[in-house]
């Protein structure tokens, strides 16, 4: 990798696109572009509809087509290798949906025998060519890799129509694609074409594969069709909005892709385009609000720590009504040794509490505040109701209730407790005879301080 | 008659193409049966960096150094396949695509900067068996420095370098089949089972990997990287359709993996010789399993479509022969010859009917054939409608039924009705004519 190394070479990298010289590279950016929305567009359908391999099978069969035109016509014009190649690569995904029809061959199976008895084809017809047509065949097999920065005009107008043509079928089908791909039955007694429909979404796919073949090479162009739908995926349960996602996620890499394999040398345009693609599948995975790793992990650490808390509240509330004292003081000790947190764990927990004002620290521990035996008191009363609810209405003996208690208390809504009070009549005692402490300062308890 | 002579290289060309082929084909059995002939596509991509960063620390492609570095992309492709799943963000195929297609694009970066170091793509996606037989291992020799190589002047030549670790790594690859036999096996059917007898699924999966990813690197450099899941996936796959026990399999996916060597040799010397050899051994591999796709005698197209064809024939004739007992029944001992023509050629050439001046009559044996199939069919009746169907309700069923009744069957049926005498709609049911 050797940059060119100024002060102001990004920018002036950057420049060069809009001067009259830097065509060639503007060409390519878009072409990438091109190919970045269409494949986040059909990879969508592929990915939902779980043919992302399919599509490696597909994309490895257009070989033998390739070469197929090629000895049959002796040009190489990339109007004529997407037909050729698209030819073969439907005729792969027809056998990939065959077989397993016919056999107890799995899926799986079928796709990588197509894929890969194709491509030997495929190979056997190059080295045919090599043989006899004056060993020409670069730009045959260049389709491998892909050759994106050696994209002239004329491959473009065939990339950009073809992908343009992509999307608009896929806008036009949006619907009919939609409820095909979430409820098959569905759609079928609608009276929609289900099998012209999902040969529909197949020819598409192989166009995406095959207009993108040239550009990323067979492999990659997998990788185009799995990465941005499936970075998409974690964004959004919308599948308008992953479409666009997955677009928007292609064309940036299209544009990066691009860039680097311009600025930086021997550095190929399609293999940046997937590294771009997968890291941001991989920030997707980890940052994606909502399916994300990371917001879910915090989801679940804050509700882990809220069950602490409601716990910590309650057993101070218990060793209180025990001791019939409700001023005792806690040291860190006794929450420690009945909990089995770690002593930093406990400082936190406290400290929240302390925040909250439901606690209050004292010289040599903490102690329970008004409005911390409130919600003390509130978490008992859903213990104990619950309780009461399980052996009155479900019948279970009253030495099995506590376990499920101790879990669902943490669950309760205040709307839930008003119905369950309502259901029980609000009863006073739990079925081990504690009483069911009534929020507010008018009851037996706060008397008895 | 023609007879075809081969040179010493192009036996060993078979040879090792026999080697890769069995290799690939017994460890594809696994792969197949346990759902995961994508799983070896993926390593057989992934190991490109994992080959090139080898190839850069070591700088040569034979290596020890290689087989380590395959030896762990392929474990790890998996692990990661695996855990992308289990976080139940995306489905197990575009785990599968994302992570080899991005170990392949990182793979194919590093060739393309590294240019220093002795690696041709084209190898690695082709692979050059031509060129195989020519490397061969020398024992004994004095090495000696020129030009900045080394070479070896004298010692025994013992054969082609590719022979030897084809047959190391296939000899492996049987040991840890045979080793192992019993716990891939169980693994492979019920890994639940394999889980609860203590039998290691996961490490015996795991094993499995490494040795695919093992099996790939020794085989790219005949037949490259694309072209060795053919040899994977082929073999197996036919061997899949001829039989259903897994010994068998084994051997026979062996067996067909050589086949397909001998054979890819064979068509790549009638296209010219000058083509792709590795390629026309997988084109073959892909032919025997078409054979098989198609003439398979327990589960191919063609014995499918025979058997379904066959039956649907027995069916026509048994409706019909139903039909005549019918008019038959309703008195008469002629009816009129309104069936199809070959139907009632064949029932008279049977000596099933007979015929009497154009009209048709039903001989003794065809009365005993009509009413066996009439018997069943209205025991059937008598059965579902005692199990609660309205009597309007059971002759579709039946009209099924009465071509599967075995005499048996309708023996015991009679007794558990206590021998019925006539069917929900009142017709007679023929007795049993001994």
């Amino acid at each position: 990798m050797e940059l060119l190394v100024s002060d102001w070479w990004l920018f002036d990298e950057i420049s060069r696109y809009f001067l009259p010289e830097g065509s060639t590279r503007r060409w390519v950016m878009f072409g990438t572009i091109l190919l970045g929305i269409s494949s986040g567009v059909i990879g969508t359908f592929a990915f939902l509809r779980k043919q992302s391999l399919l599509s490696d099978a597909m994309a490895h069969a257009a070989l033998p087509g390739i070469c197929l035109v090629y000895m049959l016509t002796g040009v190489k014009d990339p109007l004529l290798f997407l037909v050729g190649a698209s030819a073969t690569g439907l005729l792969g995904a027809m056998i990939v949906t065959e077989i397993p029809r016919h056999t107890r061959i799995k899926s799986d199976t079928a796709i990588g025998l197509v894929l890969s008895i194709f491509f030997a084809c495929g190979i056997v017809l190059l080295t045919v060519i090599q043989k006899n047509f004056g060993g020409n065949q670069a730009g045959l097999d260049s389709f491998l890799f892909g050759k994106a920065a050696l994209l002239v005009r004329y491959d473009l107008y065939v990339i950009g129509i073809t992908c343009l043509l992509l999307i608009g079928i896929t806008l036009l089908f949006y619907k009919e694609f939609k409820l095909l791909t979430f409820d098959r039955g569905f759609a079928i007694t609608l009276g929609l074409p289900a099998k012209r429909l999902e040969l529909l979404i197949t020819l598409l796919i192989v166009l995406a594969v095959m207009v993108g073949l040239q550009a990323v090479g067979v492999v990659l162009m997998v990788a185009m069709l799995i990465f941005p739908a499936a970075a998409a995926r974690q964004w959004t349960d919308q599948l308008g909005m992953m479409i666009v996602i997955a677009a928007f996620i292609g064309a940036f890499a299209g544009v990066v892709g691009s860039f680097c394999s311009a600025i930086i040398t021997k550095v190929p345009t399609g293999p940046v385009m997937v590294v771009v693609c997968s890291i941001m599948l991989i920030f997707s995975m980890f940052f994606a609000p909502n399916r994300g790793l990371i917001p879910k992990w915090l989801r679940l650490h804050r509700n882990r720590q809220r069950i602490r808390r409601e716990n910590i509240l309650k057993s101070c509330y218990k060793t209180c009504e025990q001791r019939g004292d409700w001023e005792v003081i806690f040291s860190i000790k006794d929450f420690t040794a009945y909990f089995k947190f770690s002593n930093y764990t406990t400082k936190q927990l406290l400290r929240y509490l302390v925040k909250k004002q439901h606690i209050v620290s004292q010289k040599n521990g903490w102690q329970l505040t008004p409005q911390g035996l409130e919600a003390a008191k509130q978490i008992i009363r859903k213990h104990r109701l619950w309780e009461v609810y399980l052996t009155e209405k479900m019948d279970i003996a009253s030495d099995h209730v506590h376990r499920d208690a101790e879990d669902i208390e943490h669950a309760i809504s205040n709307e839930i407790l008003k119905q369950l009070e309502k259901e029980l009549k609000s009863p006073t005692q739990d079925p081990h005879g504690r009483s069911i402490p009534v929020n507010g300062g008018n009851s037996r308890e706060r008397k008895t301080t | 008659m023609t007879f075809i002579a081969f040179a010493t290289f192009e036996i060993w060309i078979m040879v090792i193409g026999a080697l890769v082929c069995s290799a690939c084909g017994i460890l594809g059995c696994f792969l197949i049966l346990k759902k995961l002939a994508l799983m070896g596509d993926a390593i057989s991509h992934a190991v490109l960096p994992g080959i090139v960063v080898a190839v850069m620390l070591s700088g040569s492609l034979n290596s020890i150094a290689i087989f380590v570095g395959a030896g762990i992309i392929g474990v790890l492709t998996p692990i990661l396949v695996d855990t992308l799943k289990s976080s139940r963000l995306i489905d197990e195929d575009a785990a599968i695509g994302s992570v080899f297609t991005l170990l392949f694009a990182i793979g194919v970066i590093m060739v393309a900067n590294a240019g220093n170091i002795d690696l041709d793509t084209e190898c690695v996606l082709y692979g050059e068996i031509a060129t195989t037989p020519f490397d061969t291992w020398i024992v004994g020799g004095t090495p000696y420095q020129f030009d900045g190589h080394t070479f070896t002047k004298g010692g025994t030549d013992i054969g082609p370098k590719a022979a030897w670790t084809l047959g190391i790594v296939l000899i492996i690859n049987i040991a840890f089949i045979f080793l192992f036999y019993k716990e891939l096996k169980i693994s492979t059917f019920d890994p639940a089972l394999a889980f609860a007898m203590g039998l290691k699924p996961k490490l015996v999966h795991y094993l499995l990997m490494f040795l695919v990813a093992i099996t790939t690197i020794a085989s790219f450099e005949a037949v490259g990287a694309i072209i060795v899941v053919a040899m994977f996936i082929a073999p197996g796959a036919s061997a899949y359709l001829l039989t259903d026990r897994l010994s068998l399999m084994i051997f026979l996916s062996g067996i067909l993996g050589a086949a397909s060597s001998v054979l890819g040799y064979l068509l790549a010397l009638a296209l010219g010789g000058d083509v792709s050899i590795a390629g026309c051994m997988a084109v073959a591999a892909g032919g025997i399993f078409g054979m098989c796709f198609f003439f398979s005698p327990k589960y191919g197209v063609v014995i499918r479509f025979i058997r379904r064809y066959s039956l649907k024939k027995r069916f026509d004739i048994e409706n019909a022969l139903i039909q005549m007992y019918r008019v038959h029944e309703t008195g008469g001992k002629y009816f009129a010859a309104n069936y199809n023509k070959n139907i009632i050629a064949q029932f008279i050439q049977q000596n099933i009917l007979g015929e009497d001046k154009g009209k048709l009559y039903f001989t003794s044996t065809g009365i005993e054939k009509a009413q066996s199939l009439m018997r069943a069919h209205r025991l059937w009746e008598t059965y579902i409608h005692k199990l609660g169907l309205p009597e309007d309700h059971v002759h579709q069923p039946a009209d099924e039924m009465e071509h599967y009744l075995t005499n048996d069957l309708c023996v015991e049926i009679e007794k558990e009705l206590k021998n019925p005498e006539s069917d929900p709609h009142g017709k007679p049911i023929p007795t049993k004519s001994t």
